[in-house]
């Protein structure tokens, strides 16, 4: 065709609403997609690239061992413990946090609107609390002689306990620290989400004769979905990449009862110096992480429309 | 029996906000602990159980040792910067990529989202070093724009506001559109405010996140002049064993403000159930 | 629409206006920032008179006083077109020590104006993440501070500078052989001892004299003196500890306070030629015994300055502790006790070094102003503000009559270094702190607790 009637089409095509999506989509995702290119995948890939190799930071030869590290990684026992207390923990703290944030959230709603203006930075008070003053909080709670958590237990007849220096209790000590932290950004999460819900839909729903509890149920649940789903993405993450807490309060300890991924990898990297072997524990857990959210993404999917 | 139904609304209540003491009791307590000992002398931190009032109170002088022992006035200046071109930036991206996930189909949607949520997987620890090392190969090192350019995309807040973004009802864009606007102005004037409340969650943790942040600072910045002040104020962390937790704690309080101030501008957005008139059925 | 379009706007303005607003008063802020005097804290024997038992005595009292410092910015006289060497200094957090080691930084610069000193501390937990990102980048610092089981790594990374001749004749006439040994690594020498962690028994006098225990010698005495000093009440809680050492491997401090019982006792945690491990001995037996006795994780960390606790073990540093947080509190710092084969406390160094990539003019300087850092009169200015103890030859003047300080000095005698020069000690060292944890907490026995810790070290050593 000749140019001037290529040029008479391509003017009306760029007219068009269609063309103007796709400037608009394109336009403002090509930058944002470039950042994550140069500031998270490249940075990936790197990993990938030195968990292939046996890699001492402070050494100056770097060889190719290809999956060595991978192997010696799945035989070493620690790797399964902490496996084990990372699933563990992270799967307490998704279903605590959830759970008491939305409640939380309700709760709020449920009171008066000059109440809820001063509840709300209340119940977020643990998100602004230094991580280490929590610690030294918790350890003072969890005192196996003098601590107020055996005083008050007493009375019930129960203990005393030896929280944090038990290998049987050092993991649920350090749930409860995690999830008390992390309720206020969990309710924080659901307060936004349950202002999506058009409140002439709940009123419908009580005109029809439905108890607050099917309201609840019935309407507000459902729609709260998009949030429960991140919420549940989310918290898997945060549960499964658990490090401060348990690097402030117990070290791992004691012996190997809460020792967590991102603590092996941690010491492995920042430790020992060996990031080869670290990134290699990295791609486990992002692994774990990526198969887990992909399961919670299908069955939620199923359950609602996604 | 209007008696008994309004009896029961009252004992309903009584327990809503009884409960809402008691878990405010207990989220606040090691604030207040952490407010207390910023007012203690040194002898008195170290208690066993802890006290939270204390018994001679120091007055402000550990917040004016804080305040003068660093550059207080420079380090706040420097989070707060860049606290708010992060918090700006995330915003801005993060409403951005979401509506575009959130409203348009087109190829590549679906896999370029799993990927974006996938970066949020992988440990920051390890990838610590090759960022590091990307950031020094693009000149930022020991500035103040590496601790604002790596932040200006969250995944975080793509998904957060992606999911927030669902519920829009396509009709009222596709009326936008039929105005003849364009999509830049529909994301802005049309978009925008009707997720306030989500851009209000967004906007606390971006901000707290970028403010609080401590180990990036720590490796990619150099020069005295230029720490933010988490970094700044861990001078008074321990060392040798030996911690002054009343000048901690008052680093610490003084770290937190901001935070608090963000959250009660925010919170303002946090408007239950708008009712979106314009929409029928 | 176009009411919601103008609203919309106004808003955007009003954000950008309070943005421009908060960063402008930001930048003014900034600009108003001026480095200010630096404080120095110091502890001092004042000699006070009081009423004792109805006569005025005249008695000493430690107290902590602050010093204002007015560091100048630059004190150095430079002579026009001279050559300044900049070497930058990173070191861990301790605020009264870092404005001692700024002060002394700010003196030798004004001596020396050809060298500028560059002088940065990060908190000691991130120290070793900051020296390995800043390796990684290829431009450490031209000084840093080292903890020792580091060392053998960094060194085998030839990331190092070994030390010159002028630093070998002074180490050899200056210094105590110790402070050479342990520094020595494959034949050389590669820094300066910056400061020696030597633990020593201190014990609460109140508590020892209100049983009439005399202070322990040795561990016989210290196990007999505890069947008074041990308290529990009726309903077998603790109400006072006869001694509470480290229980938790964080900062390694159970496995340094074991090895000064398990080297007393004639053992060692490693074979000479570190290739296995050698703990699980009947030495190792015995003293694990003994250490189940005198370490407590029940006991709450502050213990021994809440006067719950009759001895701890720590450092000349914790006098500067003990005046501020327990000014009442009565104590006394004891020489290593006897073990039946030695006298001996394992402690830990933490080195000055010289990293490998600086200039040969940068190093040359660096170990210029480490020799003079490392001189009597600034340890002994580090020894009034922090409590950290000179390691020279001869104590300065001005501590001959501290008895505190004669006490460590002393205690040099019987120290030796406890981990084992080998680059994977702090993987060892986790093996063995992290069974201990257990073995306190009484889950496992000794038998047990020795012989898997000796079984993860050995898959350690063979690892490598």
């Amino acid at each position: 065709m000749g140019i001037a009637r290529a040029h008479q089409m391509s003017v009306r095509f760029l007219s068009t609403t269609r063309a103007k999506r796709l400037l608009f989509i394109w336009g403002s995702l090509t930058p944002i997609m470039l950042y994550f290119l140069i500031f998270s995948v490249l940075p990936i890939f790197a990993a990938l690239y030195i968990s292939l190799h046996k890699w001492p930071l402070l050494g100056r030869a770097k060889p190719f061992v290809g999956l060595d590290n991978y192997i010696s990684v799945i035989n070493d026992p620690r790797f399964w413990i902490s496996l084990k207390n990372t699933l563990y923990y992270a799967a307490a703290y998704m279903f605590l946090v959830i759970i008491l944030g939305l409640a939380m959230a309700l709760l709020v709603s449920s009171l008066h609107p000059t109440a809820r203006s001063v509840f709300r930075p209340l119940f977020f008070a643990p998100q602004v609390t230094s991580a280490v003053a929590v610690a030294l909080m918790f350890s003072w709670l969890y005192q196996p002689q003098w601590g107020v958590l055996n005083y008050l237990l007493r009375f019930i007849g129960l203990g005393p306990f030896m929280w944090l220096q038990s290998s049987k209790q050092v993991m649920p000590a350090i749930i409860i620290t995690g999830v008390w932290e992390a309720v206020g950004y969990s309710m924080v999460i659901y307060t936004a989400g349950l202002t999506n819900i058009p409140t002439d839909l709940k009123e419908a729903g009580a005109v029809d004769g439905a108890t607050s509890g099917q309201v609840f149920w019935h309407i507000v649940l459902p729609l709260l979905q998009p949030t429960t789903l991140f919420m549940f993405v989310t918290s898997m993450i945060g549960g499964l990449q658990v490090f401060t807490e348990v690097w402030l309060m117990s070290g791992g300890g004691p012996g190997t009862a809460s020792r967590v991924l991102v603590l092996e990898i941690y010491d492995q990297g920042f430790r020992y110096f060996e990031m080869g072997r670290a990134s290699s524990i990295a791609f486990y857990l992002f692994l774990l992480i990526a198969v887990i959210a992909y399961l919670q993404i299908r069955y939620l999917r199923e359950q609602f429309e996604f | 029996m209007v008696i008994g139904r309004a009896l029961f609304r009252v004992l309903l209540a009584a327990i809503r906000y009884g409960l809402a003491l008691l878990i405010a009791f207990v989220m606040i307590l090691p604030f207040l602990w952490m407010l207390g000992t910023s007012f203690k002398p040194i002898d008195e931190t170290v208690r066993f159980p802890p006290t939270f009032i204390p018994e001679h109170p120091v007055g402000l002088a550990n917040y004016v040792t804080v305040m003068t022992r660093v550059p207080f006035a420079r380090y706040f200046a420097n989070s707060t910067v860049t606290a708010i071109a992060v918090t700006t930036g995330a915003l801005l991206t993060s409403a951005l990529a979401g509506y575009i996930f959130a409203k348009f189909t087109f190829t590549g949607r679906d896999l370029l989202f799993f990927l974006i949520v996938a970066t949020m997987m992988v440990p920051f620890q390890v990838v610590l070093i090759p960022i590091f090392l990307m950031a020094r190969a693009l000149g930022l090192y020991n500035t103040l724009w590496a601790l604002i350019v790596p932040g200006l995309v969250s995944a975080w807040g793509i998904f957060l506001m992606r999911q927030n973004m669902k519920h829009l009802p396509s009709e009222l864009l596709d009326a936008a559109r039929i105005d003849g606007s364009s999509e830049m102005g529909i994301f802005l004037f049309v978009v925008l405010p009707l997720v306030k409340p989500a851009l209000a969650a967004l906007g606390i943790f971006a901000f707290m996140a970028n403010w609080n942040s401590f180990l990036w600072p720590l490796i990619v910045i150099e020069d005295a002049p230029k720490r933010t002040l988490p970094l700044g104020l861990a001078l008074f962390s321990s060392g040798f064993g030996i911690t002054r937790w009343n000048l901690v704690m008052a680093a610490t309080v003084l770290t937190c403000l901001p935070v608090l101030v963000v959250f009660a501008i925010a919170q303002r957005s946090f408007i239950e159930g708008i009712t979106l008139g314009s929409v029928k059925g | 629409m176009e009411q919601r379009r103008k609203l919309a706007r106004r808003d955007v303005l009003r954000g950008s206006l309070a943005l421009g607003g908060l960063a402008l008063s930001a930048g003014l802020a900034a600009c108003g920032a001026t480095p200010t005097p630096q404080v120095v804290e110091k502890v001092v024997e004042k000699e006070v008179t009081k009423i004792v038992e109805g006569t005025p005595q005249v008695v000493k009292e430690t107290v902590v006083v602050q010093e204002t410092v007015v560091v100048e910015k630059t004190v150095a006289v430079q002579q026009p077109g001279q050559k300044v060497t900049e070497i930058t200094w990173l070191s861990h957090v301790y605020e009264p020590w870092n404005n001692a080691l700024a002060a002394q930084g700010m003196q030798y610069m004004g001596l020396h104006p050809d060298v500028k000193i560059v002088y940065s501390y990060v908190p000691h937990a991130d120290l070793n993440t900051k020296i390995t990102t800043s390796l990684a980048a290829g431009s450490p610092p031209t000084i840093i501070g080292v903890y020792g089981p580091w060392m053998a790594q960094l060194i085998d990374g030839n990331w190092l500078d070994p030390a010159p001749d002028e630093v070998l004749q002074d180490l050899d006439t200056n210094f105590p052989k110790v402070m050479k040994e342990a520094a020595t690594y494959n034949g050389k020498v590669y820094g300066y001892v910056q400061h020696i962690g030597i633990p020593a028994p201190i014990i609460d006098l109140d508590l020892y004299e209100a049983d009439s225990v005399a202070p322990p010698t040795s561990y016989d005495e210290l196990l007999a003196a505890n069947q008074k000093l041990d308290k529990k009440d009726s309903s077998g809680n603790w109400v006072q500890f006869g001694t509470t050492l480290a229980t938790s491997k964080a900062g390694s401090w159970n496995v340094i306070d074991f090895s000064a019982v398990l080297f007393s006792y004639g053992g060692t945690f490693l074979t000479d030629d570190n290739k296995k491990s050698a703990f699980n001995s009947e030495a190792g037996m015995q003293a694990a015994t003994i250490y189940q006795q005198l370490a407590h994780p029940e006991a709450p960390s502050d213990a021994f300055v809440l006067g719950k606790s009759a001895m701890e073990w720590s450092g000349p540093w914790q006098k500067s502790y003990y005046a501020s947080a327990a000014p009442k509190l009565r104590y006394k710092s004891l020489l290593p006790l006897k073990g039946p084969v030695a006298q001996i406390q394992g402690s830990y160094m933490w080195f000055w070094v010289v990293s490998a990539p600086a200039t040969p003019e940068q190093k040359s300087a660096a170990w210029k102003f480490l020799g003079w850092l490392s001189a009597p009169e600034q340890y002994a200015a580090q020894y009034r503000n922090v409590g950290l103890l000179p390691i020279t030859n001869k104590l300065p003047e001005e501590l001959a009559k501290d008895e505190w300080a004669q006490t460590f000095s002393k205690a040099l005698q019987y120290a030796r270094v406890y981990y084992a020069k080998h680059p994977k000690w702090e993987q060892i060292d986790v093996a063995i702190g992290e069974e201990m944890e257990r073995f306190l907490a009484k889950e496992v026995k000794a038998e047990e607790f020795l012989k898997t810790a000796a079984d993860k070290v050995d898959q350690i050593l063979a690892a490598s």
